[in-house]
């Protein structure tokens, strides 16, 4: 198996491994596990990251307490969104283009995540939906830049 | 050599914009980041002194609930109900215990509890934290695990009292709480105490304050808007009243 897909793997079990015991309680208003599934969406091939992300959904059911969870189905699908948006939309951009336009996708699925979350759960607050929108955003920059170096590219010496 | 009369503006302006952009919708996670950290040192030595510390707080928190008892009933009918409620008080007793795990999701606020029915755990018991402010309510009780539901969670509901007898359903809403179907409202005012009773005992716990009343002109009701004592459970340790 690839080097690269395993980190990513792992990556991703740490971040939904931090929803689960949250050190920081609900102070944080994110899910680090869905910004894990923009990370592969993005860095690995649609197969695999398909996959990755149906068992990352799977897991967060799992540990789910609620009756109604659904992330199997949802992880994948916007694993699906994220490649059909980014074929469309980013092919043969130039790089800062290209990143606006990832940043705009990325904010689009998290919206459509907090829609999917609000109505699953019966619960809306405009105010607390921003704050999840714009913490997470701000997280998954931060995911990007700083884990990308250490995730995706590989150190080369001669 | 770069000096601060050098920096163009256009760059302090840039720098200042990545700050307020950063710091302002992460200011609460970063808050409790710092929490967190001065926390730590007590979380690592506590495998050394855990049961012991237990116990300790435990006790703590039963007199705590004790004195703030003898204060409400201060403002009543002093010997006679203080004597009556003392006398009840003793017959609860408070248990320890710590979360194992959180529910991933952010729109929902349980968790899982280290402590089951073989410690005497049961469906409907209450947790407190360790200022003895509501922290949830017992919802399924495992052999050795539990499940708790915050009194932030959307589906939390419990009876809680505003003042003397003005009393309402509480629920939760992922920022807070609300008082439903509260008929007379008229005299709550924006910083009173919501309170609720231990069911089976008479002993008295705080739950918030209230945030904002309105009055809906088409609703029989009151909309009061209650925020919670709890610190965002950021502490891992719950208390179970039994």
């Amino acid at each position: 198996m690839n080097i690269k897909i395993i980190k990513v793997t792992l990556l991703c079990i740490i971040l939904l491994l931090f929803d689960l015991i949250r050190p920081l309680g609900y102070s944080l208003n994110s899910e680090l596990a869905i910004l894990g599934i923009f990370f592969l969406a993005y860095n690995l091939d649609l197969n695999h990251s398909l996959l990755l992300a149906a068992f990352l959904g799977l897991c967060k059911d799992s540990f789910s307490l609620d009756r109604f969870s659904f992330s199997a189905i949802e992880f994948p699908l916007l694993c699906i969104l994220i490649y059909n948006l980014s074929s469309l939309f980013i092919f043969n951009r130039r790089p800062s283009q290209a990143m606006f336009i990832k940043s705009i996708i990325v904010f689009f699925c998290l919206l459509l995540h907090a829609v999917y979350s609000s109505l699953l759960n019966r619960v809306f607050d405009f105010y607390w939906s921003l704050s999840f929108i714009f913490q997470s955003y701000l997280i998954w920059f931060m995911i990007n830049y700083c884990l990308k170096q250490l995730v995706i590219y590989e150190k080369t010496r001669n | 050599m770069y000096l601060p009369s050098r920096f163009k503006p256009r760059y302090i302006l840039f720098a200042s914009l990545i700050v307020a952009l950063g710091f302002f919708p992460l200011k609460q996670p970063l808050k409790a980041l710092f929490l967190f950290l001065s926390d730590k040192p007590h979380f690592l030595a506590k495998s050394l002194y855990q049961q012991k510390n237990q116990n300790l707080e435990s006790e703590n928190l039963a007199l705590k609930l004790q004195i703030k008892e003898l204060e409400h009933f201060a403002h009543e009918n002093q010997s006679l109900r203080k004597a009556l409620k003392l006398a009840e008080a003793k017959g609860i007793s408070i248990q320890a215990a710590d979360i194992i795990t959180f529910s991933p999701t952010n729109w929902r606020r349980n968790a899982f509890l280290n402590k089951g029915v073989n410690d005497n755990v049961n469906i409907g018991d209450i947790a407190i934290d360790e200022n003895a402010n509501l922290l949830g309510k017992i919802v399924d009780a495992g052999n050795e695990t539990s499940q708790i539901f915050f009194a932030d969670d959307p589906e939390f509901k419990s009876t809680a009292f505003i003042g003397e007898h003005t009393f309402g359903l509480l629920s939760g809403n992922l920022t807070g709480a609300k008082l439903l179907y509260v008929e007379d409202g008229e005299n709550i005012n924006s910083g009173d105490t919501v309170w609720m009773l231990i069911p089976g005992s008479q002993l008295i716990i705080d739950v918030g304050k209230v945030r904002n009343v309105q009055k809906n002109d088409n609703s029989l009701f009151w909309d009061i808007e209650v925020s919670l004592f709890t610190r965002k459970h950021i502490s891992k340790r719950v208390f179970l009243i039994q």
